[in-house]
């Protein structure tokens, strides 16, 4: 997909992107902390958290970057060029919480 | 577990446990799912409560009470501070107890809690919703119940699923970090907040002793000033500067709705309590105690509406909420409004101000009038925010 002229360059910085474009938000792989802030602005309902996974409902997601602005800890990324070859998913492998 | 119930709640918060122990006290079956595997844990919260607010629903118990504190102190943006009275006392909890015995209060009233429950959608009969689909074990199960509790935090979608929008806009929402440091020196007994556009713009940094030399070192930032810079970058910058050598016991991420109650809280035989009914202190971003306050009016209405057989009851509650905390929020949330509007220049002169005034007429109120007597065009701030 080729860059629009109204997209920014910077990935955090705010702009105009068309509804049905490819998604562009990608979620860093071993970042994510799960607290669910970006489930919380996000307003299609697009992200599903669960107790040590997160994912874009690609259908859903259009691109708007409430997400990235609201991640504590930049875990979320917006992307021009669309992620097709990025991890949409991120998981933890085990379980991730102490028992005490 | 059963695979019917009066009431399903979801999520095993504070507001969750407390909805299912008030239900189940008044007679209702009530099954909580929990995402997590332990209840309590992570913990998501800056978690100093006030000791009124939390006596209305647990005797205080040393095991998770990491710190008592009788004052607080804003520092402002050029780093004067003032530390007015505080009524009463405050606590900095040990969340990952507390709300493991809020848990048990709702199983000694009968509650049956499930953890490694996912919920990940309603379970519905044509229109009506009949009970939720969860994840229990690896295995997708259906459970019926007459009412569904969104206990399920600032992430919510059992609002969405329901029809009741619970999407924070990004003025509101505040993204928040936190580390709990060891190693350093605090100052016990207070409870410290930052304010400054360049410490945490549209929100504050908050330092909670957690016993001798540790402390929670958090910050909440406003969404819509995090576009060029996130809350860590913020928060970095203020541990680096102020405890460059502290051991970093925990790092947490989170979100914090603070925003007015939802327009809905009810819709059929859907509830919301917590922070996914956006019952936080707009002004403080606090939401424990007013999230079990919802939780219990919840509980209490859902007990009468099972003994009744008569779901539109339900509505009751958002009544009672709006008449007990959810009028005061408006208010707080002007409040709210007014602050964040403050320029560092104005926030350095309140400090100012406050400071001349004797030590007896430190409170809340006696800096704010302090602050308006000298600067008259505040007043002008406020009222913008509260007429407008």
């Amino acid at each position: 997909m080729t860059s629009s002229p109204e997209l920014c360059s910077n990935q955090r910085e705010e702009g105009q992107v068309a509804r049905n474009t490819p998604l562009m938000i990608h979620i860093v792989p071993g970042k994510c902390d799960f607290c669910g802030c970006c489930v919380g602005v996000c307003p299609e309902d697009a992200i599903e958290l669960m107790e040590a996974e997160i994912r874009i409902i690609d259908a859903r997601c259009t691109n708007c970057r409430k997400c990235v602005w609201a991640c504590p800890w930049e875990v979320i990324e917006f992307h021009r060029e669309g992620i097709d070859q990025l991890p949409k998913v991120v998981s933890l492998p085990q379980e991730r919480t102490p028992s005490f | 577990m059963k695979d019917r119930y009066d009431v399903i709640v979801v999520g095993a918060g504070p507001a969750g446990s407390t909805a299912a122990r008030f239900a189940a006290s008044g007679g209702a079956s009530v099954l909580v799912l929990e995402k997590d595997r332990d209840v309590g844990y992570p913990v998501r919260c800056g978690e100093a409560v006030s000791h009124e607010g939390v006596v209305q629903f647990i005797e205080p118990d040393p095991r998770w009470i990491a710190a008592t504190v009788s004052r607080f102190r804003i520092v402002s943006p050029n780093g004067k501070s003032i530390a007015p009275r505080l009524d009463g006392t405050a606590y900095v909890l040990e969340r990952r107890i507390f709300d493991y015995e809020l848990a048990k209060l709702a199983v000694r009233e009968g509650a049956e809690i499930v953890t490694k429950a996912y919920v990940y959608d309603l379970l519905r009969d044509g229109e009506d919703v009949v009970g939720v689909w969860a994840v229990v074990k690896d295995e997708k199960v259906e459970i019926r119940s007459k009412i569904v509790v969104g206990a399920d935090g600032v992430e919510s979608r059992v609002g969405k699923w329901g029809g009741i929008d619970t999407t924070t806009s990004i003025h509101d929402m505040e993204s928040c970090a936190q580390l709990t440091l060891s190693g350093i020196e605090v100052e016990q007994g207070i409870l410290d907040f930052y304010f400054g556009e360049h410490v945490a713009p549209g929100g504050y940094v908050w330092v909670f002793p957690k016993g001798k030399d540790s402390a929670n070192v958090g910050i909440g930032i406003s969404v819509d000033q995090a576009k060029e810079k996130s809350a860590v970058q913020y928060l970095e910058e203020f541990v680096q500067k102020k405890y460059p050598n502290a051991g970093i016991l925990t790092r947490i991420a989170g979100g914090v709705p603070c925003a007015k109650t939802c327009d809905k809280i009810v819709k059929n035989n859907i509830v919301l309590v917590g922070d996914a009914a956006h019952q936080v202190n707009p002004t403080s971003g606090g939401g424990i105690i007013s999230g079990m306050i919802g939780g219990m009016i919840a509980g209490q209405v859902i007990g009468e509406t099972i003994s009744k057989s008569d779901i539109a009851h339900l509505k009751e509650y958002a009544d009672r909420w709006h008449k007990r905390l959810g009028w005061r929020h408006e208010v707080f949330y002007g409040i709210k409004e007014a602050i964040s509007a403050f320029s560092d220049e104005t926030l350095n002169k309140i400090c100012e101000d406050g400071l001349k005034l004797p030590e007896e007429k430190r409170t809340v109120g006696g800096i704010f009038r302090t602050a308006l007597w000298n600067q008259p065009s505040l007043l002008l701030d406020v009222a913008k925010v509260f007429f407008s």
